[in-house]
């Protein structure tokens, strides 16, 4: 396999970016290929500490663009995965530290030492997005089912578009099958129609989400919940596998009750 | 002789604009209600829909014959004033009592010109939200206009697909432009220097819709 960098981003703020960033990384290094998460978002540190691995930073992606050290010294290595590797941002900076010359630089270096490199990117459509996104081929656009989530989707689409990366490819997060089913959100059909694009997973809205990220432990180590799962297959897709979507319904049938009816098939 | 009597007749000229109805001074009030009866009836197609400007030249004005004006010729056909010109000052002051229009009309705004002629902009693909098309001629879309996304056209502009986003059309003023929507979803829409909002509770919603200038109304219409 060539070499691929995928930008993870979606415009929007709060949709589940670095939370997808991080538990593909670790599927994805989980399956075998080197693996780097590349923090995007220059003075708002995040990566790190959802992958829990901001005791060890040392250097961070300013000092390597800058020249201060070099990649592989800035990498934080993840004890608990082979293959998996941070370059964290830095905090004390702001998105200005970089230049897009820089980036496109060190997507270079990265693609020389990595198999896979996820960079997440920073909310918006400023500079920061456009340093996150230069120098990737594909790109990962994260939504969720809201009317001004989908329509930054859109937004942001159009400018990887404009970019020429491809393929771009739809993560759909936090999806409830039953308030769907109620009519109380939009499904997937309905977002697909607007954004015309492929959809490469849907993510159902699992507490086991919120507690991974506090923890600092990627749901792809080894949880078994049902976003687990989703996560998982979404690494797999991107690896080229054909998996069908969960039934996100059935999951939601939780409990006791849940559990004989699906048993029995209701 | 010949030459004299066509010259004093009600005659209606083409002006800038708007159509001029000449009341020449030459001939004696009992004729004028017939001349001005004779050429508003024989130029009916012509005078429905345009504007006016009622030309009285030098002839001394009553109140009388400005009542008459309105009702035997303005209201009876309908048609659409935009000033009185005239020559005689205690006309002009009656005129201007009453709250008329006086004086030549003011030369055409530039907004109100035709628009010009330009090829059509075909947009095969649909516009994403931030995307913007800005065109001097008409627009067609053979594609969805998400919401976010806008046309700016000076002619008219058709989206084969959904419109959410914002469209304005006659954009330098030719409000004789037209929107037309296969699935008309959006909140706004925009001719020469009107609009009008919906939602989703609206008529149109969903519909294939056609919008248009009717006076100073938008309009819309839904289409088969």
């Amino acid at each position: 396999m060539d070499p691929r960098i995928i930008v993870v981003t979606s415009g929007k703020g709060g949709v589940g970016k670095t939370t997808t960033t991080a538990n593909l990384a670790v599927a994805l290094a989980k399956a075998g290929y080197k693996t780097a998460a590349v923090d995007g978002d220059i003075g708002l540190r995040n990566l790190d500490v959802v992958l829990g691995l901001e005791n060890r930073i040392v250097f961070n992606l300013v000092d390597v663009v800058e020249g201060a050290c070099k990649l592989q010294k800035a990498m934080v290595r993840d004890k608990r995965v082979e293959n998996l590797f941070l370059l964290p941002a830095a905090q004390t900076r702001t998105k200005d530290a970089v230049s897009p010359d820089q980036m496109l630089k060190l997507c270079d270096e990265l693609r020389e030492n990595f198999d896979i490199t996820l960079i997440d990117s920073p909310a918006g459509i400023e500079q920061g997005f456009r340093n996150a996104a230069i120098g990737a081929d594909e790109a990962i656009v994260v939504t969720t089912p809201e009317v001004s989530a989908v329509r930054d989707a859109d937004r942001i689409i159009g400018m990887l578009e404009s970019m020429s990366k491809s393929p771009i490819r739809l993560v759909l997060n936090r999806l409830r099958p039953a308030m769907v089913k109620s009519g109380d959100m939009i499904d997937v059909k309905d977002v697909l129609d607007i954004l015309a694009i492929d959809l490469i997973g849907v993510i159902p809205d699992d507490t086991a989400v919120v507690v991974s990220t506090n923890k600092g432990e990627p749901l792809t180590l080894g949880d078994e919940s049902i976003a687990a799962r989703a996560f998982s297959n979404v690494a797999r897709r991107i690896l080229g596998e054909e998996i069908p979507l969960l039934d996100l319904e059935a999951s939601d049938q939780k409990g006791f009750f849940g559990f004989l009816r699906k048993a029995l098939g209701l | 002789m010949e030459v004299e009597r066509e010259k004093a007749a009600v005659t209606l000229k083409g002006g800038a604009g708007h159509l001029r109805l000449v009341v020449p001074e030459g001939i004696p009030d009992s004729d004028v209600w017939s001349g001005l009866e004779k050429t508003v009836e024989g130029a009916r197609h012509l005078l429905e829909g345009g504007r006016v400007v009622l030309d009285l030249q030098g002839r001394p004005i009553s109140s009388a014959f400005i009542g008459r004006l309105l009702t035997d010729v303005v209201w009876k056909h309908g048609l659409n004033l935009l000033s009185w010109v005239s020559f005689d000052n205690e006309g002009l002051k009656l005129l201007r009592s009453a709250g008329l229009a006086v004086g030549e009309p003011m030369a055409p705004v530039p907004e109100m010109r035709a628009a010009r002629s330009f090829q059509t902009l075909l947009v095969e693909r649909s516009l994403r939200s931030g995307q913007k098309v800005e065109h001097p001629g008409d627009v067609f879309v053979v594609g969805h206009v998400n919401d976010g996304a806008e046309i700016v056209s000076a002619g008219n502009i058709v989206v084969w697909g959904r419109l959410q986003g914002l469209v304005h059309a006659g954009a330098e003023g030719n409000i004789s432009s037209r929107v037309i929507a296969k699935s008309f979803e959006a909140t706004q829409v925009r001719i020469g220097r009107l609009f009008s909002t919906f939602d989703s509770a609206s008529p149109w919603y969903g519909k294939s819709v056609l919008f248009a200038v009717e006076g100073d109304t938008l309009i819309a219409k839904e289409l088969p």
